[in-house]
């Protein structure tokens, strides 16, 4: 075998570990990417909102979430096989019925579930304040979420100020809405980009 | 030509006693079969080794697919539309994932060629030591070396 075949068949070989390593670590970030979320608004930090666009469940169209920009957004992250869900979806249709008028939109995150079910939820539960749909299960990951439900309040900045793990009540949403209100008007305490 | 033939066609009715069992399957697929195909969402797991509620509503879907009539294949494209290509157990060998499919092929050549290289350079080298010890020739070789050296004198 000559000198140039030997070292070709090394480098390639070198480049095919290589790739492979690439490829496993490019995937172990992309699983870990918004962990952080969570942790960091409970340690007081505002880390700006991933922001997405995904299809309307509940109308044709899309939604990008920074078109929202300049209203406070109580993100909620639900799917139908869930129970909690349904204990909080009368929570939330009351939240947006009563904050409509200031400025407050609740936008609801179907994720995991078949669309189907999904708009017999929302149907079932009589929800009317818009919905869309997760299909590749990014948006989750982006937020570092764990498991459904799950509510994010975003303020009018954009930025992530507050969690509730597990099916929001009325308590839940008023702390979300004071500290957003608190944190547009002060100055901001950003975590990140 | 007689026997080729006869292999050709041997070769065709294997292919297709082979083929019939896959094709009934693709056209009328069990439940069973499509559990272990597809992935539970929220678990990470094959349907068939999943108790998650999510799973439980992946079934139902998939009942009421081939109540229907659908093919294993419209059933898959329909869970793909619904939850991405994440939900197939196998990810589908277009795009970026033939990469995937590739790789263990390539690895599988590239090693079984390494593996000829070694051999090859392993036998050198005994041969090598073998003519410089002067011993372990082959005797026919040891006299068509000794003709050819005295033919060679002789001119």
């Amino acid at each position: 075998m000559g000198r140039r075949t030997k070292l070709g068949l090394q480098l390639a070989v070198v480049a095919t570990i290589g790739l492979v390593v690439l490829l496993l670590g490019w995937r172990l970030v992309g699983i870990d990417r918004g962990r952080h979320i969570p942790s960091d608004i409970a340690q007081g930090k505002r880390p700006a909102t991933p922001d997405f666009v995904l299809p309307r469940l509940d109308q044709e169209g899309m939604l990008q979430l920074s078109s929202l920009r300049g209203t406070t957004v109580i993100l909620n992250f639900w799917a139908s096989w869930c129970a909690p869900c349904r204990d909080e979806a009368s929570v939330l249709q009351a939240a947006w019925k009563r904050y409509e008028a200031e400025n407050v939109v609740v936008l609801g995150i179907n994720t995991e579930d078949l669309s189907g079910d999904a708009r017999d939820f929302i149907e079932r539960f009589g929800l009317t304040y818009p919905n869309v749909r997760d299909v590749d299960g990014r948006t989750p990951i982006d937020f570092g979420l764990s498991a459904v439900p799950e509510t994010y309040v975003v303020n009018a900045q954009g930025r992530l100020v507050h969690h509730v793990l597990g099916p929001v009540e009325e308590d839940d949403v008023a702390a979300g809405l004071e500290l957003a209100a608190h944190s547009s008007s002060a100055s901001p305490k950003a975590a990140g980009p | 030509m007689k026997q080729l033939v006869a292999l050709a066609l041997l070769g065709c009715l294997l292919a297709l006693i082979a083929a019939s069992p896959l094709r009934a399957s693709e056209l009328n697929p069990t439940l069973e079969e499509l559990e272990a195909e597809v992935m539970c969402p929220t678990c990470e797991a094959p349907l068939n080794r999943s108790h998650a509620p999510a799973a439980d509503r992946i079934r139902a879907f998939i009942t009421s697919r081939i109540e229907r009539g659908d093919s294993k294949t419209e059933i898959k494209e329909q869970l793909v539309l619904e939850f991405g290509e994440r939900v197939l157990a196998s990810p589908s060998r277009s795009g970026v994932n033939t990469i995937l499919w590739a790789l263990p092929l390539v690895g599988i050549v590239g090693a079984g060629f390494l593996v000829y290289l070694l051999i090859r350079r392993s036998y050198r080298a005994r041969a090598v030591r073998a003519a410089l010890s002067g011993d372990g020739l082959d005797p026919t070789l040891e006299r068509r070396i000794d003709d050819e050296l005295s033919r060679f004198d002789r001119s």
